[in-house]
């Protein structure tokens, strides 16, 4: 293999590895953080955390 | 394990990995723009293959490490929902900035970087590779002013309507000391980072006798800017202790193992064994003096110890209990002037008093006991900031003299005339990281058990989650960084290994062997 035949290979590495590392960055978003996971925390959640009561 | 160290657990290891890559994108990014400097100043053609090669090798590492961090901000949102909350009015406007210079200032320029050689003048590709380098270095600044933030809080107040902290004074968010400090101190350690690589890597192909012209120039540069580099981390961490004396300095004694004050100047101690239960150390080395005038700037200054800062957060935790009161009073009648008037007097100590939530729910009723298991609990975990510390510094002195002999053997011409220095120049590659993942244990570990210096307990921030989640999706994490870990080093050895032939397209020996000795 000639060098100039190799330096397409190293933005296709780049390119597949980019577009496997999106691929596990959603995955996980969506199977660990997504908005159904996110719970809800407001002045009144806060408060209830911390005063033990909900002031709403 | 509890939710609570579960979800310190996945952020510190979130945190490390992405530290991983980080470092080396601030470094390596600087020595590209010295690298191309020098070709639009000479014109020769190997100080652009030069930077061209290493840019290749910063691309891989580029690609691999952005974005690596915003698994920390979907973290923020699902782990730690109460602190951002809390805080996400003052924390969350760097980090949108940061986001801001990442993803499209920094983004920009690399992508012209590595698409611009044959499209732009070289004057105005030179630009770009500085904005490059300018970019990444001020993204690190947004961060750290966030993370400094948490070490020291100010240019912020707390908002009982709200139940959160809010800004009240911008320009002391963003020049907030500590900030300032901590910046110039981690990008100087990247700036390390950078270097070693150049020059480990360089050495390696010195060893093997490729691409001589190539490594030799490339560890001039990396060992002169190195050596610049190693003396500024440790000058702006020595400014970063003494920050961190001021303000957090429960921190300070912790990795110094100084159970009780000591008469001023207060001596050093560079070797001990800290027993954390019976609050001494065993064994100790101690240089008089030094740790005084390091720490206070002073030789009459106390350097207040473990035993007299948990005497002093006993004192702060009962304030807390009267603004805790207070707070709980005003929520159930806004217009309750007594209590407003006791909130305000005592809402600097609200932090210590939520320290006894660990305890007991209803923190105005804590008992004697519980207050000195609270004030107990401020202590952080001694034997592992005492010794993350004097690796970390003992690497940065290695790294000085790394380099320093570096400089001498590149001034005298005769880098590759030792195979003995060029093979420990190879085998320091991991080093610097090792140093810059130890300094964020002190850094982070050592702000325990706050999350927000003197403002919110680090349990009282994670949220009301399930374990199993935060289980689950640490194994997530864990599964994902190893995986572009490996996929990192596979593709820099892999480059490596090819050298410059193999990332520039065309053979490079040749016109190498053709540039006159400079």
């Amino acid at each position: 293999m000639t060098p100039a035949a190799r330096r397409p290979h190293f933005w296709r590495d780049i390119a597949i590895l980019l577009a496997a590392k999106l691929v596990m960055l959603t995955s996980l978003y969506f199977l660990f953080f997504g908005p159904s996971h996110r719970p809800l925390a407001d002045s009144a959640a806060v408060s209830a955390r911390i005063l033990g009561f909900n002031h709403r | 394990m509890d939710i609570v160290e579960l979800s310190r657990l996945q952020f510190a290891i979130t945190a490390l990995y992405h530290f991983l890559f980080v470092p080396l994108t601030l470094g390596l990014s600087i020595l590209l723009g010295i690298m191309e400097t020098v070709y639009v100043m000479t014109g020769r053609e190997i100080w652009r293959d030069m930077t061209k090669f290493w840019g290749a090798l910063f691309g891989i590492n580029f690609a691999m490490g952005v974005a690596t961090g915003i698994t920390m901000e979907f973290q923020f949102g699902t782990n730690w929902a109460y602190y951002s909350h809390y805080v996400g009015d003052v924390f969350g406007a760097p980090l949108a900035i940061e986001g801001l210079m990442a993803f499209f200032l920094e983004a920009t320029f690399i992508g012209l970087f590595f698409f611009g050689w044959n499209k732009m003048s070289k004057v105005g590709h030179l630009i770009v590779t500085w904005g490059m380098a300018i970019g990444s270095n001020l993204s690190a600044l947004w961060i750290l002013i966030a993370n400094g933030w948490m070490q020291f809080p100010t240019g912020a107040h707390f908002n009982a309507a709200t139940m959160r902290m809010e800004v009240s004074n911008f320009m002391d968010v963003l020049f907030n000391p500590v900030a300032q400090a901590k910046f110039v101190h981690t990008v100087s350690a990247g700036y390390v980072v950078g270097s070693v690589f150049v020059l480990a890597i360089s050495a390696f192909y010195l060893l093997r006798g490729r691409h001589v012209e190539l490594a030799r120039r490339s560890m001039t540069i990396a060992a002169s800017f190195g050596l610049a580099s190693a003396l500024s981390v440790v000058v702006l961490g020595d400014e970063s202790g003494y920050t961190a004396g001021l303000n957090q300095k429960m921190k300070i004694a912790a990795v110094e193992a100084m159970w009780n004050t000591e008469p001023a100047p207060a001596s050093f101690t560079v070797f001990g064994v800290p027993d954390l239960k019976t609050h001494t150390t065993q064994y100790e080395v101690k240089i008089p003096w030094v740790l005084g005038l390091i720490a206070t700037r002073s030789a009459d200054t106390p350097v207040p110890g473990i035993n007299q800062l948990v005497d002093l957060a006993r004192t702060r935790i009962k304030s807390g209990m009267i603004a805790y009161d207070a707070l709980s009073k005003l929520k159930t009648n806004r217009g309750d002037v007594a209590a407003r008037k006791l909130l305000d007097a005592h809402v600097a100590d609200l932090g210590y008093g939520l320290l006894l939530k660990r305890f007991r729910p209803d923190v105005q009723n804590a008992t004697p006991q519980e207050v000195d298991a609270a004030a107990n609990s401020t202590i952080p975990d001694v034997p592992v900031l005492f010794w993350s510390f004097r690796f970390m510094v003992g690497l940065g002195f290695y790294f000085i003299m790394l380099f320093a002999v570096a400089f001498w053997l590149s001034a005298k011409r005769k880098l590759d005339a030792s195979r003995t220095f060029l093979r420990v120049a190879l085998w320091t590659l991991p080093l610097p990281w090792i140093a810059a993942e130890l300094g964020w244990i002190v850094a982070e570990y050592g702000r325990q058990p706050w999350v927000i210096e003197g403002v919110l307990p680090t349990a009282l921030g994670v949220s009301s989650t399930t374990a199993g989640n935060v289980l689950f999706s640490l194994l997530g994490f864990l599964v994902f960084y190893s995986s572009l870990l490996i996929a990192d080093i596979f593709l820099m050895v892999k480059y490596i290994r090819l050298g410059p032939d193999g990332t520039l397209g065309h053979a490079v020996a040749a016109p190498f062997a053709r540039v006159p000795a400079e």
